[in-house]
């Protein structure tokens, strides 16, 4: 069986100079995967398959990087997330 | 969305523990009844800078900055009264489908209703999480394994309510997905 070469991976969501904050998900033991999947899609627009990996990354690594943006778009995000239950919190990309 | 009668009346009185834990706030702290599954040390926050003292508030409200106190207290005085609007607002919808479901045993969501009972289930599964402590899998499993053996105790009750609302939220995610 032969191996796949490996693979550099590129990261869901990556700021820049202009947009340099980013909006993190932080894992929880109680929201069903599903649910954050759901948030994910509906609030920022994400393909199903995005959402996931989004979710599965909070899920085993304990948080992902879900936006980036300007600070008072990250704000803004938390916000609703917030408000859909999930534990979110902004920070400066460094 | 379909439920019996029975349902109606758990999800009604869940509504009601929570709206009151939301709501505003007494001239003192709430009185926890014997069939309160939703309140505990619950004595709503009219602080609207620092994280709430009650712990299920501030797992809905949390700090949107991790090592940033005054950010953190900055944000929350500019978000929080519109964030439990949004609740109060939600809940208000629900509450009036429940009407519609409790007369003819089921209401057709659209879109927004559904999602505003999303939203509703799940901040009721996260509360009554945050009173049963259950922070890890395995506290998930001791609670599991108690409701199978003991009665009595008086954590049974509301796991069972627990996991019933993950069942209903768990389908109406199917429902909408």
């Amino acid at each position: 069986m032969s191996t796949a070469p490996a693979e550099v991976e590129r990261p869901e969501v990556e700021t820049t100079p202009d947009r340099p904050w980013v909006t993190i998900v932080w894992d929880d033991p109680v929201n069903l995967m599903d649910y954050v999947t759901h948030v994910f899609q509906k609030l920022f627009g994400y393909p199903k398959a995005k959402a996931e990996r989004l979710m599965l990354q909070v899920h085993q690594e304990g948080r992902a990087a879900v936006s980036a943006g300007t600070r008072e778009q990250m704000e803004n995000d938390v916000q609703r997330l917030h408000a859909h239950g999930l534990w979110a919190t902004l920070q400066k990309d460094d | 969305m379909q439920l019996r009668d029975d349902e109606v009346l758990i999800v009604t009185r869940l509504l009601d523990e929570f709206g009151a834990l939301i709501g505003d706030e007494p001239s003192e702290p709430a009185v926890d009844g014997p069939d309160d599954v939703l309140a505990g040390l619950s004595w709503p926050d009219a602080d609207p800078v620092n994280l709430p003292s009650d712990p299920a508030l501030r797992r809905l409200l949390p700090d949107a900055y991790r090592e940033d106190p005054d950010a953190a207290a900055e944000f929350r005085r500019y978000t929080e009264a519109s964030l439990r609007d949004d609740m109060m607002a939600d809940l208000r919808a629900v509450r009036q489908d429940l009407l519609v479901i409790s007369d003819k045993g089921h209401a057709t969501l659209d879109d927004e209703a559904a999602q505003a009972w999303l939203r509703v289930l799940n901040r009721v599964r996260l509360v009554l999480a945050v009173r049963l402590e259950i922070e890890t899998a395995d506290d998930h499993e001791a609670l599991a394994l108690l409701a199978s053996l003991d009665d009595d105790d008086p954590r049974v009750e509301p796991f069972l309510m627990y996991e019933w609302v993950g069942y209903v939220l768990g389908s109406l995610l199917e429902a909408v997905m």
